[in-house]
C-alpha cells in the first residue's frame, strides 16, 4: 500500500495515510522536545494548523522571520544550502571569498563546468534559488573579516563550513563578542547567536553546537588543532629523501629567491605548475620518485582529499541542529559529534560528547591571564611568545593598562612610531605586575588582559633552545 | 578504485530523498550507470524534501525520470536510465538485477513486505544491497552482501616491515657493508637506523648464543648498547630513531597460517585464488610473508636512503611476481591486485554479513541475543539515546506496517490512536529479540505510556531531508567501500 502523498485533487476529510514531513513534526507534541534535553533552547509549541483547512501553513511561512547565515560555499557550504532549502528556510545569506576551480566540481555540486572562475557564493545562491523557487539566498563575495559585527548580529543562527582554523577563530570571537551580559554577569539570551560549526577531512568529520557564553566555544578547543606540519630545514636543504622534501624545498627556499616580491599563490595554476616542475627537477637529481602534481598540491596547500559523502553527513547534521534550535521540535546536540567513516575496527564510528569549556579561554571566559617572563627580554620576544605559545596570536598589538601604547601593528604611522620599543627590554617599558591589553586580528573584537610578572632567570640555558629553533624547523 | 566505480550500475528502488541523496554521492565521484526505479507519479508532496524532484514538473514526467535526469546533470559522464512502474509489489526484481552488469542495489524507504521481497532476490543472486530509511528524526543504513573480503583496510597505523630478523640477501649485504667506526661524524649521524639495528642485533647474537633479546631486561640492555655507541647521542637523530624502534631488530610480523587456511575454506573467486597462492608462498619461504616494500622516512643521507628504499621496493616486486606465478589461474587477477593483497597479508579477513531475511524472519541466534543483552547493560549516558532502543522502535514500525498496511501515525486525524497498537508491536519485537527481561528494556520500551511509542507515532514516517542526507552519506560511503574493495565496510 502506498505511503506516498495522495494526489492534489483529493479531499482531505478522508483520513488517508500520508507520508509525514517536517510540518508533521512541528504540529505534533513530542516527549523529546527541546526542553526535555540537556541543552534546552526553548519550549516547543506544536502548530495547530494541520487540522485547520484555512490556515494551512507551509514550512516556508513558519520560517519567514528567520534569517540564517552560511559561512563558506565550498564542500560543506553547498550541502548546507541544499539542506536549508529542503527544510523550508528561505532567508539565507552565504559568504565566501573564493572562485570556482575545476577541482571543486566533483563534490561542490552546485557548480558546473561553465561556472569555473565565477564567484562560489554567487553561483551557489543562483542555483539554489532556481531549483527551489521559495528560496531567497543572498550572496556575499568577500572575506568574513570585512563584515562588521552588526552584520553577524542580524542572524538567528550561523552555520559555518570553513576550511581553516584562523577564520573559525575570527568568526567565533566575533559572534561571542556580540553577547551582552547584565549587571550580574549573566548573558542576555537575545544577544546569543548559535554557531553550528562543521568540519571534514577525508572520511572523518565533526559537527558541534556553540552557544556563546553557555557552551564551550571554538577557542576552547584550539589545542585540538595542531599547528601545521614542519620539516626540518636541514633535510629540505641538504638531505631530501621524499617527494615532500623536494616540494618544500622549492616552495620555501627557491620561490622567494626566484620571486622575491611575490608571495606564492596556492590557488594560481601557473604558480603551482612552477612549483611542481622545479620539485620534479630536484627529485630527479636525487633519484627520488613520487613527485606528482597532486602530491605537490597536497604539500603546499596542506590538504587532504575530500570525500563527498562525509560532507553530506556533517552538513546535514549541522542543518538538523539548526532546525531543532529554531523550532524547539527536538533535543539539541550537546555539544560535539565526531564521525569516522573509515574506522578499521567497526567500519563506521561516531561519538557524541559534551566539549567542556576551557577555564581560561580567552574568548568565552573573561579572565585575566598571567605571564611570567624574564625582565631582560625584549618586547619583541614577548610578542613572539604570544605568537608561538598556546595563545597562537597572529600579530598582536599591546597597550599598557594606563593607556600607553607599547606596540601597534596598524596603522603604519603608529607602527613605525612604536617600532623602536620592540628591542627595548621589558623592564624599561613596564613594571612587574602591570596589566597589559593585547588585541589581535584573529580575535578582533576581543581584547586580552595579561598580567606580566618578572622573574629573574639565567639566560644561559635558554640559548641552545633558541639556536636550535633558528637552525631547525620552519613551517612547510 | 575509480575503474571499479565506472563499471558498476547502481539500481535505486524508489526515488525517495534518502535514495536520491545516496545516489548523488555516487554520481559525483563517477559511478558508471544509474538506474532509477520508482512507483510514484505525482510527487508534489516531496517537493520540499527531495532536492532531485523539487522543480515544478510541467511535462508530466514520472518522478523516476525527473530524478534520473537531475542526477545525471551533476555529472554527465554517468549513464542513466529509469523505469516508472505503477506498483513495485509485482515487479520482477530478479529480471531487474540480472539485466545489468555489476549491479549494486539501493533500496530506499521500502515498506517491510517489499523490502523482504527485494532482499531475498538480491541475496539469492549474490548482488549487494544497501537499504536506507529516513523515518522522522531517525534513520537506518543496512548492508546486505555476499561475504566481503578485506584486502585493503587502510588502517591508520601499521608497523614497518623492515625484515631485520630474517633479512633477504641483498639487505644483509647492504647492512654488513657499512663500517660504523670508520665513518666520519657526519656520515655516522646519517646512517639509516635499520642498518644500525641490524649490526647491533648481530653483535648481540654473537655474545648471547645466537639468540636475540627476549626478556625485558635484555631489551633494555640492547637499547643501552645502541645508545652507548652513539657519538653525540642528543644530536644523532638516526641513533635516537634506532633506539625508539629497537624492537624491530628482534620482532617481525608473522602471518597466521591457520587464519589463512580458515579464510580459504570460506573464500571464493579472486580472494580464494590469492589465498591459495599465499599459502604456497609461505610454505616455500619458511613461513615468511611477502615483503611489504615501503620504507618509512628516517634520518639518513639521500643516497643511502634511496639505495635502501630501492632494495626494499625491488624485493617486494620480486615477491609479488612470485605470488602471481603461484596463482593457479590468472583470470581477472592483475599484478596490481596481487601487489595490494601482498601488502595487507597481516590484516586479511572475510566478513560474513547476515541477510535481512535472517535478521527479520529467523529467531536470533544465542550469540546475537548475548550481544544485544550486553548492550543493555552498558547504555548511553543519556539512556534514551541508546541506538538499540531506536532499532527496536523502527522494527516495531515495520511490524505495525505488516499488520495494518500502513505506518503508525500516518493518518492525520487519528494519529494518536496508533500509539497503543504500536506499543503492542514493540512488545512483540522485544520478545522476539529475547530482550524483555532486561532492565533497560523494561525501563524504557516496556514502560507503560513510554516516550518511544509516542515519538515514533509522532513521526508518521516523515521524510526529513537532513536525516535522508545523513543516511545517504553513510550509505554511499559504504557502497564505495564495497565497490572498490577498500577500507572496512559496516557489518551490517
Amino acid at each position: 500500500m502506498a505511503t506516498e502523498c495522495p494526489s492534489e485533487g483529493e479531499p482531505m476529510d478522508i483520513d488517508l495515510p500520508k507520508r509525514g514531513s517536517l510540518l508533521t513534526l512541528l504540529s505534533r507534541p513530542s516527549p523529546f522536545a527541546s526542553e526535555s534535553g540537556a541543552l534546552p533552547m526553548g519550549e516547543f509549541e506544536p502548530l495547530s494548523t494541520m487540522n485547520n483547512e484555512e490556515n494551512k501553513l507551509s514550512e516556508i511561512e513558519i520560517f519567514s522571520s528567520i534569517k540564517v547565515l552560511v559561512v563558506g560555499a565550498g564542500g560543506l557550504g553547498c550541502e548546507v544550502l541544499k539542506d536549508l532549502a529542503m527544510s523550508g528556510i528561505s532567508n539565507v545569506e552565504v559568504i565566501d571569498l573564493d572562485n570556482i576551480d575545476v577541482t571543486n566540481l566533483n563534490r561542490q555540486f552546485l557548480f558546473r563546468h561553465k561556472d569555473i572562475g565565477a564567484s562560489k557564493s554567487k553561483v551557489a545562491a543562483q542555483f539554489i534559488n532556481k531549483r527551489c523557487p521559495w528560496m531567497k539566498v543572498v550572496a556575499h563575495h568577500g572575506m568574513i573579516q570585512d563584515k562588521p559585527s552588526s552584520f553577524y548580529a542580524s542572524f538567528n543562527c550561523i552555520i559555518s563550513g570553513l576550511d581553516n582554523v584562523e577564520a573559525r577563530r575570527w568568526l567565533n570571537a566575533t559572534v561571542c563578542g556580540l553577547v551582552q551580559c547584565d549587571g550580574d554577569g549573566d548573558p542576555d539570551p537575545s544577544t546569543i547567536i548559535p554557531i553550528i560549526d562543521g568540519g571534514t577531512e577525508g572520511f572523518s568529520g565533526q559537527a558541534r553546537v556553540i552557544l556563546p557564553r553557555i557552551t564551550s566555544c571554538f577557542e576552547c578547543s584550539l589545542d585540538a588543532f595542531p599547528p601545521q606540519r614542519n620539516f626540518p630545514l636541514c633535510t629540505i636543504a641538504e638531505t631530501p629523501r621524499r617527494p615532500e622534501h623536494c616540494i618544500a624545498y622549492v616552495s620555501i627556499l627557491l620561490w622567494p629567491k626566484e620571486f622575491p616580491d611575490r608571495k606564492l599563490n596556492t590557488d594560481s595554476p601557473e604558480d603551482m605548475k612552477w612549483i611542481y616542475d622545479k620539485a620534479l627537477e630536484r627529485a630527479n637529481k636525487y633519484n627520488i620518485t613520487g613527485v606528482t602534481y597532486m602530491v605537490t598540491m597536497g604539500v603546499v596547500k596542506n590538504i587532504i582529499p575530500a570525500v563527498a559523502s562525509t560532507n553530506a553527513i556533517v552538513a546535514a547534521a549541522c542543518v538538523n541542529e539548526a532546525v531543532k534550535l529554531l523550532t524547539f521540535c527536538s533535543q539539541t546536540l550537546n555539544t560535539y559529534m565526531m564521525y569516522m567513516g573509515s574506522s578499521w575496527h567497526s567500519g563506521v564510528y561516531s561519538h557524541t560528547f559534551v566539549y567542556e569549556r576551557k577555564e581560561k579561554c580567552v574568548v568565552c571566559a573573561s579572565t585575566t591571564r598571567e605571564m611570567h617572563i624574564d625582565e631582560k627580554k625584549s618586547l619583541n620576544q614577548l610578542i613572539q611568545e604570544l605568537k608561538d605559545g598556546d595563545l597562537r596570536l597572529k600579530s598582536p598589538s599591546i597597550t599598557t593598562g594606563s593607556g600607553v601604547t607599547l606596540y601597534m601593528q596598524k596603522p603604519p604611522a603608529l607602527e613605525s612610531a612604536t617600532r623602536p620599543n620592540l628591542d627595548k627590554t621589558l623592564s624599561s617599558l613596564i613594571s612587574s605586575g602591570e596589566e597589559l591589553t593585547v588585541t589581535d586580528p584573529i580575535l578582533e573584537s576581543i581584547s586580552l588582559t595579561i598580567v606580566v610578572t618578572f622573574q629573574s632567570n639565567n639566560l644561559a640555558p635558554q640559548a641552545p633552545l633558541i639556536s636550535l629553533r633558528e637552525k631547525g624547523n620552519i613551517a612547510a | 578504485g575509480q575503474k571499479a566505480l565506472g563499471e558498476t550500475t547502481v539500481i535505486l528502488v524508489r526515488a525517495t530523498a534518502a535514495g536520491t541523496e545516496t545516489l548523488k554521492n555516487l554520481v559525483l565521484p563517477g559511478i558508471g550507470h544509474i538506474l532509477v526505479v520508482d512507483d510514484v507519479k505525482n510527487f508534489e508532496g516531496s517537493r520540499y524534501s527531495n532536492f532531485f524532484s523539487s522543480e515544478i514538473n510541467d511535462t508530466a514526467k514520472s518522478r523516476a525520470q525527473v530524478v534520473m535526469e537531475l542526477l545525471r546533470e551533476l555529472n554527465p559522464d554517468v549513464n542513466g536510465t529509469f523505469k516508472h512502474v505503477h506498483s513495485l509489489t509485482n515487479m520482477d526484481f530478479t529480471k531487474l538485477i540480472l539485466e545489468v552488469k555489476n549491479p549494486l542495489v539501493i533500496s530506499a524507504d521500502l515498506e517491510y513486505p517489499l523490502l523482504m521481497q527485494l532482499s531475498k532476490v538480491c541475496a539469492k543472486n549474490n548482488v549487494p544491497m544497501i537499504s536506507v530509511q529516513a523515518y522522522g528524526l531517525i534513520g537506518s543504513v543496512r548492508l546486505q552482501s555476499p561475504p566481503v573480503p578485506i584486502v585493503e583496510p587502510k588502517p591508520d597505523n601499521s608497523t614497518p616491515d623492515l625484515r631485520l630478523v630474517t633479512p633477504f640477501p641483498k639487505l644483509a649485504v647492504f647492512c654488513e657493508a657499512v663500517n660504523l667506526e670508520a665513518l666520519d661524524d657526519r656520515q655516522h649521524g646519517h646512517v639509516p637506523y635499520p642498518v644500525i639495528l641490524y649490526q647491533f642485533a648481530q653483535r648481540w647474537k654473537k655474545d648471547h648464543d645466537r639468540k636475540l633479546p627476549s626478556t625485558f631486561q635484555e631489551k633494555q640492555d640492547f637499547r643501552a648498547m645502541i645508545k652507548k655507541s652513539a657519538r653525540k647521542v642528543d644530536l644523532e637523530l638516526n641513533f635516537i630513531e634506532a633506539m625508539n624502534n629497537s624492537y624491530l631488530a628482534y620482532t617481525e610480523r608473522t602471518v597466521d597460517r591457520d587464519n589463512i587456511q580458515r579464510l580459504l575454506h570460506k573464500a571464493s573467486g579472486k580472494f580464494e585464488i590469492l589465498l591459495q597462492a599465499l599459502l604456497i608462498f609461505l610454505d616455500s619461504h619458511d613461513g615468511a610473508a611477502p615483503l611489504h616494500g615501503s620504507l618509512p622516512d628516517m634520518t639518513a643521507s639521500t643516497q643511502e636512503y634511496v639505495q635502501l628504499q630501492t632494495l626494499y621496493r625491488d624485493q617486494a616486486i620480486q615477491d609479488v611476481k612470485e605470488l602471481l606465478s603461484n596463482c593457479y589461474t590468472h583470470a581477472g587477477i592483475t599484478e596490481e591486485d596481487v601487489g595490494i593483497f601482498a601488502q595487507n597479508v597481516n590484516t586479511l579477513d572475510l566478513i560474513q554479513v547476515r541477510s535481512l531475511e535472517q535478521e527479520y524472519e529467523c529467531p536470533p541466534t544465542a550469540k546475537i541475543v548475548e550481544d544485544l543483552q550486553s548492550i543493555t547493560w552498558d547504555p548511553y549516558e543519556v539512556t534514551e539515546h541508546t541506538p538499540l532502543l531506536w532499532y527496536c522502535g523502527l522494527r516495531a514500525c515495520h511490524h505495525f506496517y505488516s499488520k495494518v498496511g500502513r505506518y503508525p501515525g500516518t493518518c492525520e486525524k487519528s494519529w494518536g490512536k496508533d500509539v497503543e497498537l504500536l506499543q503492542s508491536s514493540l512488545v512483540q519485537v522485544v520478545n522476539d529479540l529475547k530482550l524483555s527481561e532486561t532492565k533497560l528494556i523494561q525501563q524504557t520500551l516496556l514502560a507503560p505510556g513510554n516516550k518511544f511509542a509516542k515519538e515514533l507515532a509522532r513521526y508518521g514516517n516523515a521524510e526529513i531531508h537532513t536525516i535522508a542526507s545523513i543516511v545517504g552519506g553513510v550509505a554511499s560511503q559504504e557502497a564505495v567501500k564495497l565497490i572498490t574493495s577498500q577500507y572496512v565496510p559496516l557489518n551490517n
